[in-house]
C-alpha cells in the first residue's frame, strides 16, 4: 500500500502521462479537424526526436532551447505534406469516409519514406545523448531533471493549448470545426484556413513530443510506431476529436501503465493496457469522454 | 426600392441528381421573402446553395449588388448573407456563449462580439440564463433560438432561415415568429423557407412557390395567402 502512495511513482506517473498527452493531442487535432486518420504520427515524433539529437550533438543546443525550432521543422513538414498529398484529399474527396480509409494509406506511405529517409541519412542504430540527467531530490523522490524539464514543458504546452481553444478566434473556430464542418461553414469559419492551421500545429507539437522523448529515451529510425499505437489508443480512451478528452486519457493512461507495472510485473504491461482499451470501448464505444455523436 | 438578393435561372442539387431547374426570384431589401412549398420541393436545397454549401452548376446569384456564386461560404457570409439552417446545427458540446461567439468569427462582426451578444440575450433572454450550459442540453425552441442569435451575432444584412419552426411547439414557433418583424426593422432583409404555410404568408411581404425545383407562382403574401390554389394544395399538408 505505501508503494502505492508513494512519491516517487506519482512522479513517474505525471511525467509518463503528460508525455502520452502531449503525443495524443497533435494525432487528435488533425483527426478531429480533417478527419485525417495519420499513422505516420509516431514518425514525426521520431523526426522531432532527431532532430533534438542533431542539434545537441553538432551545436550543444539543448532541446529545451531548441524546442521552437524542433516545432519549426515538424510545422514545415507537415505544411509540405499538406499542400503536396492532403489538400488534394480534403477538397475533391467524398464522402468523409474515403478521405479517411485513403489518409490512412497515404500516410502508412509518409511513415515507410521517412522512416527510410532517417535510416538511410543517419543508419539505423539507436542513439542516445546525456543533457540535464543529474539527479534530484525532493519530496523523497529522485528525479532527473530532464524528466522535471519533460514534465513541466508538457504541462504548459497542453494548459496552453487548451487556453487557445477556449479563448482565442482561431481555437474556438478549430472547436467549431472539429463537432460539425457543415455548421463551421455556415458561421462563416474558413474552413481551409483552420484545417492548414490544424495540421501545422498538429504536426508541431508532434516534434515537441519527441525532442522531449529523445532526452530520456533512446531514438531509432524506428521507434514512431509504438507512439502512433499509444497515440490511437490515448484519443479513443478520450473520445475522438475531444481535446480535453484526449488529455484526460493521456495523464491516465500514464497512470494505469506505471501501476500496473507495479502491481504486476512488466510482462503484464500489455495485456493490460489494452485488456483496458477494449473493456472501454466495449462499455463505451464513444470512448471515456466522448459524447455520443448524431454524426 | 432594390433587391439585396436576386438568384437567376440556377440549377443545382446532390452530385449527379439535379434537385433545382432554373429558379428565379428577388428579395427586396428590408423585406420578408417567403419560399413555401411542400417537403422535398427544394427549399432548403435552394438556402444551401444562396449560402455556399452546395455549388450552383449553371445560373447565377447577386447579393448586394456583386456576384457571389463562385465566392465560398465563409466570404459570403463575411458580405452579410447569413443562414439559420434546417435542423439548426448548433455546436452541441460547446456552450450556449461560445456558440454564439463562433458566429461572429468573420471579420466584418469580430470585433462588435461584445456589444453583439448583449443585444443577442436581450432579444432572447432564454439565452442569457443558459449561457454557461452546453447547447446540446437546450429545448429544441431554445436551440432555435440559438441558431438565430448565432445568425445575428455575424451581424447579417440578409438572413435565410430555413424552417425555423420546424417541430416546435406552438408558443414557441409564434414566438419566433415575432421576432422576424424586429429584425427586420433594424434593417435585416429576411428570407424565409417554411411549411407554416398561413403564418408565412401573413408575415411575408413577398412569396414564391416552389415546386419540383421551379417557381411556379409568386405574388405578396397578401394575394396568395387568399389563392384556394395554394390554400388547397399546401394547407392540407403543411403539418405533414
Ligand atoms: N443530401 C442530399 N443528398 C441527395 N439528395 C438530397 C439531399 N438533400 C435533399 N435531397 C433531395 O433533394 C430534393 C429537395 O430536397 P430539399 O431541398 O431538402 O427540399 P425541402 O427543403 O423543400 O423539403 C428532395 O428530392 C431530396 O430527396
Ligand atoms: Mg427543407
Amino acid at each position: 500500500m505505501d508503494l502505492l502512495l508513494s512519491p516517487q511513482l506519482l512522479f513517474s506517473a505525471l511525467v509518463l502521462g503528460s508525455t502520452y498527452a502531449l503525443v495524443a493531442l497533435g494525432l487528435n487535432l488533425v483527426y478531429g479537424t480533417m478527419r485525417l486518420l495519420n499513422i505516420a504520427h509516431g514518425d514525426l515524433i521520431m523526426v522531432g526526436a532527431y532532430a533534438a539529437f542533431w542539434f545537441f550533438t553538432l551545436s550543444g543546443l539543448s532541446p529545451i532551447i531548441g524546442l521552437p525550432l524542433i516545432a519549426l521543422i515538424c510545422a514545415g513538414l507537415g505544411l509540405i505534406l499538406y499542400f503536396a498529398i492532403f489538400r488534394h484529399q480534403l477538397e475533391n474527396v467524398h464522402p468523409v469516409e474515403r478521405i479517411e480509409a485513403n489518409s490512412l494509406l497515404l500516410f502508412f506511405a509518409v511513415s515507410v519514406i521517412v522512416q527510410n529517409v532517417v535510416a538511410l541519412s543517419f543508419s539505423g542504430s539507436p542513439r542516445a545523448y546525456r543533457h540535464l540527467d543529474e539527479v534530484y531530490h525532493l519530496l523523497g523522490v529522485s528525479m532527473t531533471a530532464n524528466r522535471i524539464a519533460a514534465l513541466v514543458v508538457a504541462v504548459t504546452l497542453l494548459s496552453a493549448v487548451v487556453l487557445f481553444l477556449n479563448r482565442s478566434h482561431y481555437g474556438l473556430s478549430i472547436s467549431a470545426l472539429i463537432q460539425n464542418k457543415t455548421a463551421a461553414k455556415i458561421v462563416g469559419i474558413n474552413v481551409s484556413k483552420i484545417q492548414i492551421l490544424s495540421f501545422t500545429i498538429g504536426f508541431a507539437i508532434a516534434g515537441v513530443a519527441g525532442a522531449l522523448i529523445s532526452m530520456t529515451e533512446q531514438i531509432s529510425p524506428f521507434m514512431g510506431f509504438p507512439f502512433t499505437i499509444v497515440a490511437f489508443v490515448v484519443i479513443i480512451l478520450g473520445g475522438l476529436g475531444n481535446i480535453k478528452g484526449g488529455i484526460a486519457a493521456g495523464l491516465l493512461l500514464g497512470f494505469v501503465e506505471i501501476y500496473v507495472v507495479v502491481l504486476t510485473s512488466a510482462n503484464f504491461r500489455s495485456i493490460l493496457i489494452y485488456g483496458l482499451f477494449v473493456g472501454v470501448l466495449l462499455l463505451r464505444p464513444q470512448g471515456l469522454f466522448g459524447k455520443t455523436r448524431a454524426s | 426600392m432594390s433587391d439585396i438578393l436576386s438568384v437567376h435561372k440556377v440549377e443545382s442539387g446532390y452530385g449527379e441528381v439535379g434537385v433545382l431547374h432554373g429558379m428565379d426570384l428577388q428579395c427586396r431589401t428590408s423585406k420578408v421573402t417567403a419560399l413555401v412549398g411542400s417537403n422535398g420541393a427544394g427549399k432548403s436545397t435552394l438556402m444551401r446553395t444562396i449560402a455556399g454549401l452546395l455549388p450552383n452548376t449553371k445560373g447565377s446569384i447577386h447579393f448586394d449588388g456583386e456576384v457571389i456564386d463562385k465566392l465560398p461560404s465563409h466570404a459570403r457570409v463575411e458580405k452579410g448573407l447569413i443562414m439559420v439552417p434546417e435542423g439548426r446545427l448548433v455546436f452541441s458540446d460547446l456552450t450556449v456563449a461560445d456558440n454564439l461567439r463562433t458566429g461572429s468569427v468573420n471579420v466584418r462582426a469580430r470585433e462588435h462580439w461584445q456589444s453583439t451578444i448583449t443585444e443577442v440575450y436581450d432579444l432572447f433572454p432564454r439565452l442569457y440564463e443558459r449561457q454557461r450550459q452546453l447547447a446540446g442540453s437546450l429545448s429544441g425552441g431554445e436551440q432555435q433560438m440559438l441558431a438565430l442569435g448565432r445568425g445575428l451575432m455575424g451581424l447579417p444584412k440578409m438572413l435565410l432561415l430555413d424552417e425555423p419552426t420546424l417541430g416546435l411547439a406552438p408558443a414557441i414557433a409564434k414566438q419566433i415568429f415575432k421576432v422576424m418583424p424586429a429584425l427586420v426593422e433594424r434593417g435585416i432583409s429576411i428570407f424565409l423557407a417554411e411549411q407554416d404555410l398561413y403564418r408565412t404568408l401573413e408575415i411575408a411581404d413577398y412569396a414564391f412557390v416552389v415546386e419540383n425545383g421551379k417557381i411556379i407562382m409568386h405574388d405578396t403574401g397578401k394575394v396568395l395567402k387568399n389563392d384556394p390554389k395554394i390554400t388547397n394544395a399546401y394547407l392540407g399538408d403543411s403539418k405533414s
